[in-house]
């Protein structure tokens, strides 16, 4: 049997799951989540997963993954803490996929200021409800990938509304850990965060796994992004060696609005990040920045983004750097896109990586597509190894040669830091990469 | 010398007398059908195949490789990249898979017929005269087979071996056997189990030993019978520290069909061998409403085999309706050099689709890709390539750079490079850029008195200018010439 | 043989030229001056035919002919020649190439045959040696990577060779050191004669030193503030533009 067909044929496993599932929601199989709910797994059993055929998949096989028998993972809570709290900031935490009040700081938040909530909550609370259900259909029928199925299948969701000309003075911190011990685990995350006109707030995740231990997580962000709204996300992963991640964000941005994301990729055997964003207006900024260090034996990790210039006068930056050592493997893989008409475009991409190792391996497609003339696009991508001669030079000046590795390699990366304005986070993610240099 | 000089003018007459007649694409005539003496019926059969082989009096071994290919080409599918919507109109089963345009090869310039020799005066605009003057060796291909290889004799007395590839497979069985599909195997692709299957003719050189090529050999194609599919093939073998600078130049009568162009191009460079291969292709692109015109299907690809061998390709694209190829280079041989330079231009309707893949394997290796995409009109103009550098292709070194000009808001430049490194001690760059000319450039270069049409060519001719350099001197005019008939119209 | 009346002139909404009128007769030499922001380079552009501006008022003529109905190129093959501020870069074309393709336009459009590249070459090599530039010049990409001096030096070979009626110098003194100055004016010198005229537009007076005006024209807030002769560069050189201000402001008080 063809590899793709045992994969689509495993996809039934989904909706054997998902009854299993079904039976814990008493409460909420009347309402309109249950039915998308419904609808989500049923779609993704009839569409299945993507294949390496697929060009976007091109340089990530999901067969050994996708050939997993997966199970729920125990309802249980730790107790433990889950993460570091990130100073200043007002924490939502999940453990196996369940929003844990205890970890959570869910009475801090202004209901002037934001509403935040699980789907459920969201879909009693009357000003909020419609616009929410009107996301949930969106993403049900407008097709969100395989994984972002399975997330709107599975999670519990969690609602973020950021109202109106607010400023949020502290960012929210979404922790999601996995700490079962089970093997062969499903958990999955849904996150909508509506961010209404001329607000500016900050979000940073902390995506955390346990060693040994084996997972699937899929978390499927959706940002809905007003007009001269700004929003900047910063997430940081610590996958467990065995926790697979598949991370996607679409981002719907409005005339006049900014969304910068940052990303810190340190664990999980195979991650997976796909960025989308469409502009629906003018005047928009999209920043995606990347990092990544992967030390582990054998990890593979894979950034897609992309850009989709619908409309004239808008930017977009991108820049991915990375340092990849012993088996491991990083993909870039950006897609810029100008559609006709859209005018005055300016948009950036970069990408480079670092090659520790005689084993390590970079696969990057940057890809430009342009039907507009009057635009300004480049991508470049460089894939090398350390500078010797800055190498020696470093240790001319008495440094040793791990010091002086550490030292450019870390500059290396730091590249990309130099993009955040935030300085409680630059810090967090600095602390969090250095361990791994 | 004054009869030369008539004849000169003669030709020049029916020059600007067709120029007259046809002012976009000069080389828009085509010669009587009629003449013809073997016209295959529509369609592909393996009985067809097996009547291409018995015409051409081939040996069992070269049929048993074409009904190889044929059953390839009947299993595999068509290909799925690129724009496919125009593809599925192709009619592979209404297509003439062979034309033989006299019933004997013309061994000398004189017993080439009438018509076919006048073909190439208007053809080359004396191009051939020009060339045989200035020294250059060439075969040209009318529809399916070769009509003709001028300086043999010469090249023949270095060992060289310049001939068609029908010739070739009679006379040189050991050396086609032994590289035929050597290097672009009939596996490969679609359209090259199609060509293997059934290839007419082609050219086929041979470098011997430390022999440097004395002069440009050279390969024009022409496509005329309406209906045909061209399906030509090169191989190019160059031994050991020889070195040899190869021209092909394709043009197509006007017609409001499509025809199709599927070639096989093989290089095979051993020990310090460096082979240049430089093509100006102006197939027929169709009119401005987009009828007509060459779907262009090419699979070239060079093996540099030996250690410091070298092949560099350089292509100047202006023609075709679809053109999708990718003149590639695999880095066998240790500190083997690649090279691939290109402009392409499209407008109107036009569709390229083309860029290189260069594969690191040996030590040491180099690549370059420098890609000049030019949009105008409502065309489209994809670079696609990749660079793997493998495991054990140590210190291996690419730089790229494609930069696409768009004139028109029409138009569209995509870029779709691949990169796979699994060696650390890779580096390597690429950058990429799309942008429009600039409005100051434009001013600048009219107030010192440019139409902005001539500032336009002007600049784009500059914008090009690392690839021009890199063809040979002749060539290089032409070139600039077809890109400056290319884009006309493409303004305001 | 430039006329030009009441000329005004607008970028986008603000008003730039307010009425200027200047006549220029064959052989002669004008300088315009004045402080930044007063509209000089604008002027230059207007002759040139810069799409950024609309003349919203006013006329301007050129050997009889109305220059405001002509393109960019053909005003410049009607023998207008700006020597820009800042030369633009054109990759990939050399000096000579474009020279050659300029030069054979205008000599086509004017019915005589095209030069060959001997002849191109020739022409162009007399007019490097007569300015005292260096050779090297012609065989390199169109300003690109070139110094301010050598770009400004550029400008004047090609008016060199284009041998334009009137020859409009856009601050070509900014930038040059004094060397470079001298080198330029001497240039520009030697194609003074009784067919050509030129106006030289300039924030300083030192270029005048070297290319002597026939008249000297301050432009102030759009509008010829005052016309002398080179007496009057020099004293704005020595009093700045301070007592014109007041001089204007006690003017348009009464």
């Amino acid at each position: 049997m063809a590899v793709q067909e045992l994969i689509n044929k495993n996809v039934d496993q989904f909706q054997a799951l998902f009854d299993l599932y079904a039976n814990r929601l008493n409460g909420i199989k009347d309402s309109p989540y249950f039915r998308i709910k419904q609808d989500a797994v049923r779609h993704l059993v009839r569409k299945g997963f993507p294949g390496r055929k697929n060009e976007d998949w091109k340089y990530t096989n999901l067969t050994q993954l996708l050939k997993t028998r997966f199970q729920h993972p125990a309802r249980q809570v730790s107790g433990d803490q889950l993460s570091q709290p990130l100073p200043n900031s007002v924490r939502i935490s999940f453990e196996n996929g369940l929003l844990v009040k205890e970890q959570s700081d869910l009475d801090k938040f202004d209901a002037s200021e934001v509403e935040v909530m699980t789907v459920e909550d969201a879909l009693k609370n009357a000003t909020v409800k419609d616009k929410v259900l009107l996301e949930l259909e969106n993403m049900e029928q407008v097709g969100v990938s395989a994984f972002g199925l399975l997330s709107l299948a599975f999670a519990q969701g969690l609602v973020i509304q950021v109202k109106k000309n607010t400023r949020l003075s502290n960012p929210i911190h979404i922790t999601y850990a996995s700490s079962g011990s089970e093997k062969n685990t499903l958990t999955s995350q849904l996150c909508l965060v509506m961010v209404e006109s001329g607000s500016k707030a900050e979000i940073f995740q902390s995506i955390i796994g346990k060693k040994d231990q084996s997972y699937l997580q899929t978390i499927y962000n959706r940002f809905v992004i007003a007009e001269n709204a700004n929003l900047s996300v910063y997430k940081w992963q610590e996958e467990g060696d065995q926790g697979n991640l598949i991370y996607t964000t679409e981002i719907n941005q409005a005339h006049g609005s900014t969304y910068t994301d940052l990303s810190l990729d340190l664990g999980g055997k195979l991650v997976r990040n796909n960025l989308y964003a469409t502009h629906l207006g003018q005047n928009i900024t999209t920043n995606l920045y990347g990092s990544f260090v992967l030390s582990g034996q054998k990890q593979h990790l894979d950034n897609q983004t992309f850009v989709d210039h619908a409309q004239p006068h808008c930017q977009s930056n991108e820049l991915y750097k990375g340092i990849i050592d012993h088996y491991s493997k990083a993909v870039f893989n950006g897609k810029i896109i100008v559609r006709p008409d859209a005018q005055k475009i300016n948009a950036f991409q970069q990408n480079a990586g670092l090659l520790l190792s005689d084993h390590a391996s970079i696969d990057s497609k940057p890809q430009l597509e342009i039907f507009a003339d009057d635009v300004r696009c480049s991508h470049g991508a460089t894939i090398g190894q350390l500078d010797e001669q800055a190498l020696y030079y470093l240790m001319t000046r008495g440094l040793e040669r791990k010091q002086a590795t550490k030292m450019l390699q870390s500059a290396f990366i730091q590249e990309v830091f130099a993009e955040l304005e935030e300085d409680n986070i630059a810090r967090y993610l600095q602390d969090k990469l250095s361990t791994y240099l | 010398m004054a009869v030369n000089l008539d004849q000169k003018l003669e030709k020049q007459k029916t020059i600007d007398q067709l120029k007259d007649i046809e002012q976009d694409y000069k080389y828009g005539f085509h010669d009587p059908e009629d003449e013809y003496a073997f016209k295959s019926e529509k369609g592909l059969t393996e009985e067809i195949v097996r009547k291409i082989s018995e015409m051409k009096e081939e040996p069992e071994w070269m049929l048993d490789f074409r009904l190889k290919a044929l059953d390839i080409f009947q299993k595999k599918p068509m290909p799925t990249w690129g724009n496919t919507e125009y593809l599925n109109q192709i009619d592979f089963a209404n297509i003439h898979y062979f034309v033989r345009s006299s019933e004997k090869q013309g061994r000398d310039w004189d017993e080439v017929p009438t018509y076919i020799r006048e073909t190439f005066d208007k053809l080359g605009i004396s191009l051939l005269e020009q060339k045989r003057m200035m020294g250059v060796a060439v075969d040209a291909v009318i529809d399916s087979v070769s009509v003709k290889t001028t300086f043999k004799k010469q090249l023949s007395e270095l060992g060289i071996i310049f001939c068609s590839f029908s010739e070739a497979v009679q006379d040189h069985p050991e050396l086609i056997k032994k590289y035929l599909g050597s290097v672009v195997p009939y596996t490969d692709n679609f359209f090259a189990a199609l060509n293997s299957a059934v290839f007419s003719d082609g050219s086929f050189c041979y470098i011997p030993k430390g022999v440097k090529c004395p002069m440009e050999l050279s390969t024009y194609f022409r496509i005329n019978t309406a209906g045909t599919g061209q399906f030509e093939r090169t191989l190019i073998v160059a031994e050991e520290k020889s070195t040899v600078s190869y021209l092909e130049g394709c043009t197509a009568p006007m017609r409001d069909e499509n025809q199709l162009h599927a070639a096989v191009v093989e290089i095979v460079a051993m020990d310090d061998a460096f082979v240049k291969y430089s093509t100006v292709q102006n197939w027929y692109p169709g009119n401005k409403e987009g009828k007509g015109g060459v779907y262009n299907f090419v699979t070239k690809r060079g093996m540099c085999r030996g250690v410091n061998s070298k092949i560099s390709w350089t292509q100047v694209e202006t023609g075709s309706a679809i053109t999708w190829k990718y003149p590639s280079c695999i880095l066998k041989g240790d500190g083997s050099v690649g090279e691939f330079y290109s402009i392409a231009v499209t407008n109107n309707f036009q569709q390229a689709d083309t860029g290189t893949k260069m594969i690191h394997i040996g030590k040491n290796t180099r690549s370059t890709i420098i890609s000049k995409g030019i949009s105008a009109g409502k065309s489209h103009n994809s670079y696609r390539g990749l660079v793997k550098v493998g495991k054990k292709a140590e210190n291996a070194r690419n730089f790229s750079q494609c930069d696409s000009l768009l004139m028109g808001d029409k138009c569209g430049a995509h870029t779709f490079p691949y990169l796979e490194i699994e060696n650390k001690s890779a580096q390597v760059e690429h950058e990429a850029t799309t942008s429009k000319i600039g409005e100051d450039q434009l001013y600048y270069c009219q107030q010192r008195g440019l139409s902005e049409e001539d500032a336009i060519n002007l600049i784009v001719n500059g914008y090009c200018k690392e690839v021009f350099n890199e063809l040979p001197m002749e060539f290089a005019v032409e070139a600039q010439k077809l890109l400056a008939v290319s884009l006309e119209g493409s303004v305001g | 043989m430039l006329v030009i009346k009441d000329l005004h002139v607008s970028a986008g909404e603000l008003e730039i030229l307010k009425g200027i009128d200047l006549v220029i007769n064959p052989g002669e030499v004008h300088a315009i001056m004045g402080p930044n922001g007063s509209g000089k380079s604008t002027l230059a552009h207007v002759l040139a035919g810069k799409e950024d501006y609309e003349v919203t008022r006013g006329s301007i003529e050129f050997m009889g002919e109305d220059l405001l109905d002509m393109e960019i190129d053909e005003r410049a093959r009607a023998g207008i020649f700006q020597a820009f501020q800042y030369p633009v870069e054109i990759p990939g074309v050399s000096t000579a190439q474009f020279l050659k393709s300029v030069v054979n336009s205008i000599r086509t459009e004017k019915g005589e045959e095209e030069l060959n590249a001997m002849e191109m070459l020739k022409l162009m090599r007399k007019k490097v040696k007569e300015l005292g530039m260096n050779e090297a010049l012609l065989k390199r990409s169109l300003n690109e990577g070139f110094s301010g001096g050598e770009k400004k030096k550029n400008e004047i070979l090609q008016m060199a060779v284009l041998e334009p009626k009137l020859a409009v110098l856009d601050e070509t003194d900014s930038g040059l050191d004094i060397d470079a100055l001298r080198i330029v004016a001497e240039g520009v010198n030697t194609l003074r004669s009784a067919e050509r005229s030129f106006i030289v537009v300039t924030h300083y007076q030192r270029l005048l030193d070297y290319i002597v005006p026939d008249f000297v024209h301050v432009l102030y807030q759009g509008k010829i503030a005052k016309s002398g002769d080179k007496n009057l560069a020099l004293k704005l050189e020595d009093e700045g533009y301070d007592w014109l201000k007041d001089e204007i402001s006690v003017s348009s008080i009464a």
